[in-house]
């Protein structure tokens, strides 16, 4: 207690000095406001309250707001965020993250931001800027504001250094499949007891190279070449999906994909740290093999095979955004605006209280610093911290966590920004006029796409079978609404 | 004829213990993985006879979660404070619908009736108990949605308390001067225990095995029961497989529990039941086939 009431305040002093040459006046609400926050974590932590009581501390000072923050686990995200929207209670501001953003605005379960933007929200604009906010659009309207972490992704091979180490793998220079399974195949006749091909959670690959425009997991109607045409086609009944099944089930006849891929629930990671297997494929970012390095306790290295591209997806599949519900719009829009662009604020957020849930180690290059845990405590006995600092507002303003370089929010920047946009980016496409199809056509890719990329089942035989049902569920009909629908997207955007 | 009963013993016990095995087996399996050391559980998979075995899952769930004794112990209030004023609500409603002479009664049975057939969803239903009684993260959240007072357990309460309590015996009770209360709890209650205690079994593992009100109305997980802990790491873990999280989902995963410790709180979270069922059990068929034989 006594050792909270100083972090307190420490802060509350530090605050009164920075805050009256920061923040003008006239943003602080009048009375105090209190918003609820929704935030996603794998696990309520004790500390929590101590966070929030300094975050309270500090907002206080500079926009008269109290949070009350929740979290909820991955798991339980969707229905209980979906649940407090309906009942309109207890829910301001908070991640859209797991359920599409269209339907929630469809739901008319959110705000639309134009006009809150423009008014409160011009840090906001700085920081992510218009291109990667407006894939938060519906139709003309932004409602949800992406955060700050990948915005576009690169596909390839993780695997184990040390057994690429032991028989020589040039894993740098691996940039096609032909290279990865002539390195396979090395590893496989060597170590025959090591699964060499892990689907992490019985899925291959999410993406090769198309842009799906709409959900990354459901590719219905597709834009092939990293996005680069302007025909939506059917993705499965392209040569390049034919292609890339054969080559799957030619690896599978080999030995190379582990046996029970699709049912197989241990993620690659896992299975690597405890050296029953050699990689799987990824979905990358820059310093991927950091990550997964530090959390699976074997070094860990990555080919990148499909260079990285960008479409709406990656960008609008986790977006901040406004409950409709709430009595505080101009409120929730300030704090955005100081979660998207205020250091102290968001370091307390993503990492907790300074020299109690982390310690400082070193500079970061973007004027922050390198952190992490005080001795004797580490992700398992830490009370804070929750994990998924990629769904906070804004991580690149923050601290680096240690293990990783101290230009790594800048890299991941230059990433998001010199990767290939699709021609449809920034395109949102509505599903509402062919929903039944959707959903006849996902039950479809359910029961052959995974099979398939797997290659657990004979492409020859499955392959027509697969798009015959495709038809018969109705696929030419969303890729027809696709296609009209993004002409249209072009028409008024000059594309 | 003394042959062929014994041949129809054997196989009829043959029989009987495939069955038992079959149920006693996942069980079994359930409980050596508990106790298999983490990375021998990765590569070997599940084992009756592990290669290795290790408390690593118990020694960590008892030394970093507090949140799991805690939800142990919430548990355990919410079972005992349920059933018994679940039980008590049910009896309260059962014997009045009994009596023939109580006025309203088909009126009243029909509306108990109803509310097994039809409800209001899960929405409506969410928004009336947290806007209007506002459970949402409380206790009461776990004790009164939907599992207080179960319309299926008051009929089969009425039904037992019209057909096992003959008239007479409310009516001798009457002519002595007892009132109502006097009746109910002195003289019907104690001829119906084996009821009672069905009910009160079939409530307690209503309320034990509960984890839907804490998914709807609780955010706060320190008001979590252990099984609203055990559905959350499951439900974590198919968000994962349904490929959520991309280059992130690593990050995640590693914050997941291991396979050992989900393990581990199933076993911790199935024993008191299976402690308590045994001294249940003589009453459980009693009641359940009382029932039936007087129809």
């Amino acid at each position: 207690m006594k050792k909270l009431l100083m972090v307190v305040l420490a802060l509350s002093l530090l605050l009164t000095s920075v805050a009256g040459v920061a923040v003008a006046e006239d943003l602080r609400e009048k009375e105090l406001v209190t918003l609820d926050v929704i935030m996603m974590a794998s696990a309520g932590k004790d500390g929590s309250g101590d966070v929030v009581d300094a975050i309270n501390a500090y907002l206080e000072e500079k926009l008269n707001i109290h949070i009350n923050l929740t979290f909820i686990s991955y798991g339980n995200y969707t229905q209980q965020t979906n649940l407090l929207l309906s009942a309109g209670e207890g829910i301001d501001v908070f991640p859209v993250y797991m359920t599409p953003l269209t339907t929630v605005a469809n739901n008319g379960q959110i705000l639309p931001l134009n006009d809150l933007l423009a008014e409160y929200g011009q840090g906001i604009v700085e920081q992510i800027g218009e291109e990667f906010l407006n894939c938060g659009k519906v139709e003309d309207e932004i409602f949800g504001i992406t955060t700050g972490r990948d915005l576009a992704a690169s596909y390839g091979f993780e695997m184990r250094k040390d057994i690429c180490d032991k028989y020589g793998i040039d894993y740098e220079n691996i940039t096609t499949l032909e290279q990865l399974h002539d390195a396979l195949a090395i590893v496989h006749e060597n170590e025959p007891n090591l699964v060499c091909v892990v689907p992490s959670n019985g899925e291959l690959v999410r993406n090769w190279g198309w842009d799906p425009l709409g959900d990354a997991s459901t590719p219905l109607g597709v834009l092939m070449d990293m996005g680069q045409s302007d025909t939506v086609v059917n993705l499965f009944e392209t040569e390049f999906y034919k292609e890339f099944v054969t080559t799957m089930r030619q690896w599978y006849l080999e030995g190379l994909i582990m046996a029970d891929a699709v049912s197989n629930t241990e993620s690659v990671g896992t299975m690597m740290g405890a050296g029953t297997a050699f990689g799987g494929f990824m979905n990358l970012k820059p310093y991927f093999n950091v990550q997964e390095t530090t959390n699976y306790g074997t070094e860990i290295v990555v080919s990148e095979i499909v260079p990285a591209f960008s479409c709406t997806s990656n960008v609008s599949m986790a977006t901040w955004a406004i409950s409709s519900s709430t009595r505080y719009p101009e409120a929730c829009m300030k704090l955005l605006n100081l979660m998207y662009t205020d250091p102290v604020l968001e370091n307390l957020m993503i990492y907790g209280i300074q020299d109690v849930h982390y310690v400082v180690k070193g500079d970061a290059a973007n004027g922050q610093n390198i952190i992490g845990y005080p001795e004797g405590i580490d992700a398992t006995t830490t009370t804070y911290r929750p994990s998924g600092g990629w769904l906070w507002c804004n991580q690149f303003i923050g601290h680096v966590w240690e293990g990783n370089p101290a230009d790594y929010w800048d890299v991941t920047r230059e990433f998001n920004e010199t990767a290939i946009k699709s021609n449809a980016f920034g395109f949102t496409w509505d599903s509402s006029n062919v929903r039944n199809q959707v959903t006849a056509c996902t039950n479809v890719m359910q029961k052959y796409h995974q099979a398939l990329m797997c290659g657990a089942v004979d492409p020859e035989e499955t392959l027509p079978k697969f798009n015959q049902e495709l038809k018969d569920a109705g696929i030419d009909d969303i890729i027809a609404d696709k296609q009209a629908q993004y002409d249209e997207w072009r028409a008024a955007n000059g594309k | 004829m003394v042959e062929k009963k014994s041949s129809f013993y054997f196989f009829a016990n043959v029989f009987m213990m495939f069955l038992l095995i079959c149920s006693i087996f996942p069980f079994a399996l359930l409980v050596m993985s508990s106790l298999t050391e983490e990375k021998t559980l990765i590569q070997n998979g599940y084992s009756l006879f592990p290669a290795k075995f290790g408390l690593d899952s118990y020694i960590y769930m008892f030394k970093s979660g507090s949140s799991i004794i805690r939800a142990y112990g919430i548990t355990m209030l919410v079972t005992v404070v349920g059933t018994c004023s679940g039980m008590l609500l049910t009896m309260l409603l059962a014997y009045p619908l009994s009596r023939k002479e109580f006025f309203g009664r088909e009126i009243l049975a029909f509306i108990v009736f109803f509310t097994m057939l039809f409800n209001g969803g899960l929405v409506p239903t969410y928004i009336m108990y947290t806007r209007y009684f506002h459970l949402r993260n409380t206790l009461w959240a776990l004790i009164i949605p939907s599992l207080l007072v179960n319309a299926f357990y008051v009929i089969m309460m009425r039904t037992y308390f019209s057909t096992n309590i003959p008239d007479a015996v409310v009516e001798a009770a009457r002519i002595d001067g007892a009132g109502e209360w006097r009746t109910l709890f002195q003289i019907v209650l104690p001829m119906s225990v084996p009821m009672i205690a069905t009910l009160a079994l079939l409530i307690g593992l209503g309320y034990w095995n509960d984890w839907k009100n804490g998914l709807y109305y609780l955010t706060d997980s320190n008001l979590f029961s252990i099984q609203n802990i055990l559905n959350r790491m499951l439900q974590d873990v198919q968000f994962l497989k349904s490929g959520a999280g991309g280059s992130n989902a690593s990050e995640i995963a590693a914050t997941l529990p291991s396979t050992g410790i989900k393990m581990a709180i199933a076993v911790v979270g199935a024993l008191p039941v299976m402690v308590v069922y045994p001294f249940f059990q003589k009453f459980f068929i009693k009641g359940i086939t009382i029932g039936a034989v007087k129809g």
